[in-house]
């Protein structure tokens, strides 16, 4: 299994974070409050695709609610695969970072 | 939060998205993008909401459409290969299947060319929408006569009341011309005087000359490239003279390029309308009747305030008389073609009868409706040797309209290799229907777009619909039951099929009957009793007064003639060139005092002696008896309408003369005019003035001679040529486009029997093939051949027996409703309806036999064994 990219790591991310309530709409909310920049509904629907394919994610169909026009949210949770592949990608990410001074990298000329 | 705040996107968009997103039987994704779009509708504001919705749509499409196409193509791919996999493996199938449709379609092409051709007549003419011709309408009492031309000032007098015409042109005919042909001079009756604007209504090519210079000079004249090649030899002959014995010398400013055959605008010449204006001093004068009228209106024209606002000119064209009732009314230059059978005097080139149109293109239907129940009833024959593969297809997962889709392709594919095959039999029967139809059709206009599209979808629906039924017939199979080999819809199959063979059948039959009907109803008319013998008859013209004046002493040298036999002359001769024309007269000593309107023509006392007319009471008019010239003969017709009990002796007073005229005799009726129309009241009155034709019968074959012999005497009173006319020869050139019909009636129904008795020979062969088991068994037990082929042929008698109950009666009305346009009706014989249907068992029996004994003389073994 390859590492995952950018956007699936962040995706994983959010929708650990959000817990219980991770749809499409709330995961797009959260990665652009974090990140800053607006992501789109079909920038996020790609990767989680991609990612419910190879076994990253499940989903099931949860309650509807009127500012949805009375349709179901389709709330994601990780798998266990999942949960692997982040902490695979932490250790990664960890183990990058260790020796970096982020003052040296800001002040470098 | 508070639903009344909450937004619906747009539906449609929402529909769209909808289709292109995944997550089917959920629609969880379209929840997602409305809880966006009600973010940015209360961030940003509607219009700001809406472009995102449809961004979002945009951004999602060009991959689903990409996936969507390959996806397509590449199932058309497969279709397609087991399509002509299947068409290869079932030759005899596909060859019943392509040629039925190949000779459909081509028959189909070939009308339809006609139709188009027809359709698009007088579309040269770039205005043409806006072209309008006058019609004038004359009601009077019980006269009700529509005309193609109106008075003289009538055109101006419009166009200065009303606005919304742009321009007028007038065209005349001022009798016929005599225009200088070789050494002598020759009548044609080919030309118009018109008015200038001519040429800025209408559009004609020039060849030589332009249109804004041609009719500048008082004595100009135009001609087409074959006018110019028969006067003068040569087409380039602008600034040469051309001789007019009436009108004087005028010069060729113009030569245009040969008319088209599609507009009711022929000649060879055309003269500016100001010579007669010259000549006679006669414009404006509302006496003067003969003028066809065309007014251009202007872009955008109400057609109802226009036609409104024509009262303008009642006053005139009643000329003060208060029972007069008449009015000028308008026909659009798309309904001269069609729509102008009851006018007088119209000069109509090619005139065309939409109901002619209809009945091709009903003949079309039918002869692809029987195509396509070919195929459909082939297809359904055969369904069960598909079965399995439909079995399998759905095993492995195809849905329902993917199988109806895969059986959609092959007939497309089949109706589109028939569709190339008929168009290259249409390419070689082309100058056969030329002929037949007296049109000078090609293929070029086959390459219009338009044309291209209607054809495509031509294609498109025949193979759609003719494997409709089956293709939903087939994807209907579960394939459980199909696989296990459970023939659980062999019974409904049976039903069905044997109703297609019915209908089959019938259809068949009803073309059979109705050809042999149409056919009937012409040949009566060709030989129908006229009521006059008119063969041997010639008719001349009479175009100078030499001969009027001369006539006693031209008449004796006529007679002198070897088997010249009886020389008459007369105003007008039955069907011909010069239409017969309507009197108003009163019957003196009668209760009805009105003036009442019959057909009258001036005659001698040897008319009705030279045509042969029956008298049926009283005597001819003599010259023996005193008053010859106050008498007057009329036909039964008049004499009923007239309601007198003995009409002899009766006096009629005659307007046009203004004379009152004895009646002397009563004659049978006879036909004058078109068979289409009820004989019409006629009176004949003598009157020497206004003799305008000889009629000349002979006994003897050699007719040259006699013309030969008449034309040497005819040199001694006029320096013309005469023009003759042989009755018999007229009256049958007044049924041409009925005989055009009737042929191109008789080849489609002679198609249409062709095709479906190939789709009976396809049906009976595979009906056979499926019961070879049967025969097998059955000859192995012992059964004769005879026996089997009762067995076999009792399916279709059967349905024969049916398809013929239910064509008598439809063909009865189709043949009803036809004759309905003709005047005189044939009686058809019951014994035709049973000819049809024995020349219909005829087909089935030989297919049937032929078939029978094919599977009587294979060995059962072989038959036994399969499988």
């Amino acid at each position: 299994m390859p590492l995952l990219t950018r956007a699936e790591e962040l995706i994983l991310l959010a929708i650990w974070k959000l817990n219980e309530d991770a749809y499409c709409v709330s995961i797009r909310k959260k990665l652009s409050s974090i990140t800053g920049d607006n992501w789109s509904l079909g920038s996020i629907y790609m990767p989680i695709e991609r990612m419910v394919k190879n076994g990253l994610l499940t989903s099931y169909i949860s309650d509807s609610t009127p500012e949805r026009g009375g349709r179901h949210k389709r709330i994601y949770t990780l798998t266990k695969e999942g949960r692997k592949a982040l902490v695979r990608i932490y250790a990664v990410n960890s183990e990058m970072w260790s020796d970096i001074s982020l003052l040296k990298l800001e002040t470098e000329k | 939060m508070v639903s009344g705040n909450h937004k619906k996107p747009p539906k449609t968009a929402e529909r769209i998205l909808k289709r292109l997103l995944p997550d089917k039987g959920w629609d969880t994704p379209l929840g997602d993008f409305e809880e966006d779009y009600n973010e940015v509708y209360k961030n940003s504001g509607r219009f700001q909401a809406a472009l995102w919705y449809f961004m979002q749509i945009l951004k999602i499409s060009p991959d689903k459409i990409r996936n969507e196409i390959q996806r397509t193509f590449m199932l058309i791919q497969n279709y397609i290969k087991i399509a002509i996999r299947n068409l290869l493996r079932n030759k005899f199938h596909s060859f019943i299947n392509v040629a039925g449709m190949a000779i459909g379609l081509s028959c189909s092409i070939l009308i339809f060319l006609f139709i188009t051709n027809e359709i698009k007549f007088d579309h040269q003419h770039t205005k043409k929408d806006r072209i309008y011709r006058l019609i004038h309408h004359e009601k009077y009492g019980n006269i009700d006569n529509r005309y193609a031309i109106t008075l003289e000032p009538v055109g101006a007098q419009l166009k200065s009341e009303i606005p919304e015409i742009e321009d007028i042109v007038r065209l005349n005919m001022f009798g016929r011309i005599s225009v200088k042909y070789g050494e002598s001079f020759i009548h044609t009756g080919n030309y118009f005087f018109a008015d200038d604007s001519f040429f800025d209504v209408f559009d004609f090519n020039f060849y030589k000359g332009s249109k804004e210079s041609v009719f500048d000079d008082l004595r100009s004249v135009v001609l087409t490239r074959k006018g110019a090649v028969k006067y003068f030899g040569s087409d380039d002959i602008v600034g040469e003279t051309l001789q007019l014995d009436r009108w004087g010398d005028c010069k060729v400013t113009g030569v245009l390029e040969d008319l088209s055959e599609n507009s009711h605008l022929n000649f060879e010449l055309l003269l500016p309308m100001k010579i007669i204006s010259d000549n006679y001093g006669s414009e404006g004068n509302w006496r003067n009747f003969g003028y066809i009228t065309y007014l251009l209106l202007k872009e955008g024209s109400d057609i109802k305030s226009v036609e409104d606002k024509l009262s303008v000119v009642n006053e005139q064209i009643r000329r003060g008389d208060q029972q007069s009732e008449s009015v000028i009314e308008l026909q659009s230059m798309a309904d001269i073609h069609f729509y102008s059978g009851d006018l007088l005097y119209d000069r109509n080139y090619m005139e065309g009868n939409i109901e002619y149109i209809y009945i091709l293109s009903g003949l079309v239907l039918i002869i692809l409706f029987i195509a396509c129940f070919n195929y459909t009833n082939l297809s359904v024959a055969k369904s069960g040797s598909r079965s399995r593969e439909v079995g399998i297809r759905k095993v492995v997962g195809a849905k329902k309209n993917q199988v109806v889709n895969q059986f959609l392709v092959e007939s497309i594919i089949v109706t589109l290799i028939a569709f190339f095959i008929g168009l290259l039999f249409a390419r070689f029967l082309l100058p056969v229907f030329n002929e037949l139809s007296g049109r000078n059709l090609d293929f070029s206009s086959l390459g219009n777009f338009d044309i291209v599209i209607m054809l495509a979808v031509l294609v498109l629906v025949i193979g759609f619909f003719s494997n409709l039924y089956p293709s939903l017939f087939l994807s209907a199979f579960r394939p459980v039951s199909v696989l296990r080999g459970s023939s659980f819809i062999k019974s409904s199959k049976a039903t069905l099929r044997r109703t297609l063979v019915v209908i089959q059948f019938a259809l068949m039959i009803a073309m059979i009957i109705v050809t042999f009907a149409a056919s009937e109803q012409m040949d009566y008319i060709s030989r129908k009793m006229l009521g006059f013998n008119e063969e041997q008859i010639i008719t001349l013209e009479i175009n100078s007064g030499t001969i009027r004046r001369n006539w006693d002493t031209m008449k004796e040298q006529l007679l002198q003639i070897p088997d010249v036999t009886e020389v008459s002359i007369s105003s007008k001769v039955p069907f011909g060139r010069q239409s017969i024309t309507n009197s108003k007269i009163k019957l003196i000593n009668s209760q009805n005092s009105n003036m009442i309107e019959s057909r009258f023509f001036t005659v001698d006392d040897d008319f009705i002696k030279l045509y042969d007319i029956p008298i049926a009471s009283g005597r001819n008019i003599s010259r023996e008896y005193g008053k010859y010239d106050e008498s007057i003969l009329i036909n039964e017709t008049a004499a009923g309408m007239f309601g007198w009990d003995d009409p002899v002796g009766q006096k009629i007073f005659l307007e046009s003369f203004d004379a009152t005229y004895t009646v002397t005799g009563v004659v049978k009726d006879f036909h004058f005019e078109s068979l289409h129309q009820r004989i019409a009241p006629l009176i004949l009155p003598v009157r020497d003035e206004q003799m305008d034709y000889i009629s000349i019968r002979f006994n003897s074959e050699k007719t040259g001679e006699v013309v030969s012999n008449v034309t040497t005497i005819h040199k001694n009173y006029d320096k013309n040529l005469p023009e003759f006319a042989f009755v018999d020869q007229t009256f049958q050139r007044l049924y041409d486009s009925d005989r055009k019909m009737k042929s191109i009636f008789e080849y489609a129904a002679l198609f249409s029997i062709i095709i479906s008795s190939l789709g009976l020979f396809g049906l009976s062969s595979y009906l056979i093939e499926q019961r070879k088991k049967e025969i097998g068994i059955r000859k192995v037990l012992g059964a004769s051949d005879i026996s089997i082929y009762k067995i076999v042929s009792k399916e279709f008698l059967y349905s024969l027996l049916i398809a013929n109950i239910i064509a008598w009666p439809t063909a009865y009305y189709a043949v009803k409703t036809w004759m309905e346009n003709f005047a005189y009706k044939v009686e058809i014989s019951i014994l035709f309806y049973f000819i049809s249907g024995f020349i219909a068992l005829l087909i089935v029996s030989l297919t049937v036999t032929i078939h029978s004994v094919k599977s009587t003389r294979s060995n059962p073994v072989e038959n036994i064994k399969y499988e």
